[in-house]
């Protein structure tokens, strides 16, 4: 099954781009911001084989959560036991419970039944684990593997990648030009093979550290590399990343895949560089593309060597 | 479309146990039962007298009632749930109107007892009150579609309860009115005039009239409610 999301501009600039989400395997995560994800999610409300989960979803206050499955699973004709759902929901011991007496997180829980009841083709979750407890947020994660054992694909969509990461599938980042793969590896994993070993090999991936994972960027789909008070960041997507290696380490790893040391405390991807713009005769800065209105600093001594390898 | 009894039970079962614990709203069935009472002690004899408290239960009771259980599924945002499950529009129309529909029979049945009503054709006025029950029942869906929350729906229900119930007291201005020709074809009017004929012992065919006039107006209604709700599923 495809799902065909169309391109929305606005004033010349791409908001959302024309994508193609295959959910060829059973879990699929989007990483993406706020905006897009309304965009995207605005689309596939339209779409009849598709069932959205987001965070509007409503209960019946007054019913208690014993009544609550009972009736989701009535409306819905399926025959599971009231007792062994409310289990694997965690919620069996608030059975006799109303519903306006939850907090607001296992509220949060008990909204996803409507989703787990859905037999719709594809069940699209948006930001589910945002303010939840761990606890919780196991439980959720252990119900959405019970959802794709039942032959369903789930799309989890966040901008928080941390929630992603927890979660297992692949981890796709969705920007203005499309869907990017993010190599994602286990810190521990890392450790065990020890890092200097990688660097022997050579490896042409950039690692950045974000909530005590190791993300892993094509040099290309970097922006630029900035560094703040001794702290390395590397941007992506208008994101930034933290990154452990130093800006003359970086510059001569990415040297060959077009970037450039065009300040102090700056490395910039030629690739993507718009516009060179003349502030006065001394202060020059680069406009990136894409991202419209990223700028970063050029100094004047670095100006003729740029000059040279652009062959102005 | 496919109607499954298990769902609309569900359904019933759900409102059922919503309203009976929602007590701002389940008090009002009270409210009529009152009038009833006032009505019958004060000893008023004529059909116009006795059906007044009825015409209020049936604006009051069906039309509000319906009104808030579906204003309040949009206030809270489960109507989406339902209409996203396999339930049809029958299913879920049918299952939410039916526990109004089985309350405004037993209070219009406590009211006529009340009011010192005896019907003398009593299954003609029980078809006829059974008729009206769906037109309000249909009115209360549409004010219901139409708001966004309990608080708007109580107030959308005041032109029905206005227009409806107290239409037919218009008639008091004599025939010559502009307004009595149009108090005339409401179905509230039809309903006293079918009681007035009815307790005199007319035959069927003189019924017929009053009856066409507010079928078609329940058709009409029940017609509105199901397009708007349809519509409602599909502009999620």
């Amino acid at each position: 099954m495809k799902l065909t999301i169309e391109v929305i501009e606005e004033f010349g600039e791409v908001l959302l781009p024309a994508v193609e989400l295959f959910a060829e395997k059973p879990l699929v995560n989007i990483y993406t911001d706020v905006t897009k994800m309304n965009l995207l999610k605005q689309q596939l409300l339209k779409m009849p084989k598709v069932y959205v989960h987001a965070h509007e979803e409503g209960h019946y206050e007054r019913l208690t959560v014993e009544e609550t499955f009972q009736f989701y699973l009535k409306l819905h004709n399926m025959d599971d036991s009231v007792e062994t759902l409310m289990k694997a929901f965690g919620l069996e011991q608030f059975k006799k419970i109303r519903v306006n007496e939850l907090t607001s997180g296992e509220r949060q829980v008990l909204s996803f039944l409507k989703a787990y009841v859905q037999r719709k083709e594809a069940i699209i979750l948006i930001e589910p684990f945002q303010n939840l407890q761990q606890v919780e947020r196991k439980v959720l994660m252990h119900l959405i593997i019970q959802i794709q054992l039942a032959g369903k694909k789930v799309v989890l969509l966040s901008n928080n990648l941390e929630h992603l990461i927890n979660s297992e599938g692949e981890i796709l980042r969705l920007d203005e030009e499309g869907l990017h793969k993010m190599d994602v590896k286990e810190e521990q994993q890392e450790q065990g093979q020890g890092s200097i070993e990688t660097i022997q090999l050579k490896i042409e991936k950039i690692p950045t550290k974000k909530n005590e994972k190791i993300i892993l960027f094509n040099p290309p789909e970097i922006d630029y590399i900035e560094s703040v008070e001794g702290e390395v960041f590397v941007y992506v997507a208008g994101e930034a990343y933290p990154c452990t290696l130093t800006l003359s380490e970086l510059e001569k790893r990415l040297h060959h895949f077009g970037f450039f040391r065009c300040h102090r405390s700056y490395i910039v991807n030629l690739q993507k560089v718009r516009e060179i713009i003349s502030w006065t005769r001394n202060s020059y800065s680069l406009s990136l593309q894409g991202t419209g209105k990223l700028e970063v600093p050029l100094s004047r001594t670095k100006l003729s060597e740029l000059k040279e390898i652009v062959g102005i | 479309m496919n109607i499954s009894v298990k769902r609309i039970q569900a359904i019933f079962m759900k409102d059922y146990k919503e309203f009976s614990r929602n007590y701002v709203i389940s008090s009002v069935v009270l409210m009529p039962l009152v009038l009833a009472l006032f009505y019958g002690r004060v000893g008023s004899n004529s059909i116009d007298m006795y059906f007044l408290p009825l015409n209020i239960t049936l604006s009051m009771v069906t039309t509000y009632v319906q009104a808030c259980l579906i204003a309040e599924e949009k206030e809270r945002n489960t109507l989406r749930g339902l209409m996203m499950s396999p339930a049809s529009t029958f299913d879920i129309l049918f299952g939410k109107s039916l526990l109004v529909f089985l309350m405004t029979g037993i209070i219009l049945a406590v009211s006529c007892y009340l009011v010192g009503f005896a019907p003398k054709q009593i299954i003609v006025i029980a078809l006829a009150l059974a008729l009206s029950t769906a037109f309000y029942l249909a009115l209360g869906t549409i004010c219901g579609l139409f708001t966004k929350s309990i608080m708007e729906a109580s107030l959308a229900v005041l032109p029905v309860m206005i227009i409806f119930t107290f239409g037919p007291l218009a008639l008091a201005l004599g025939e010559d009115h502009l307004l009595y020709k149009i108090v005339e074809v409401l179905p509230s009017t039809q309903l006293i005039r079918l009681a007035e004929l009815s307790q005199a012992n007319a035959a069927f065919t003189e019924l017929i009239g009053a009856f066409s006039i507010i079928t078609a107006w329940t058709a009409g209604a029940i017609a509105i409610s199901v397009v708007l709700f349809n519509k409602r599923t599909k502009d999620l």
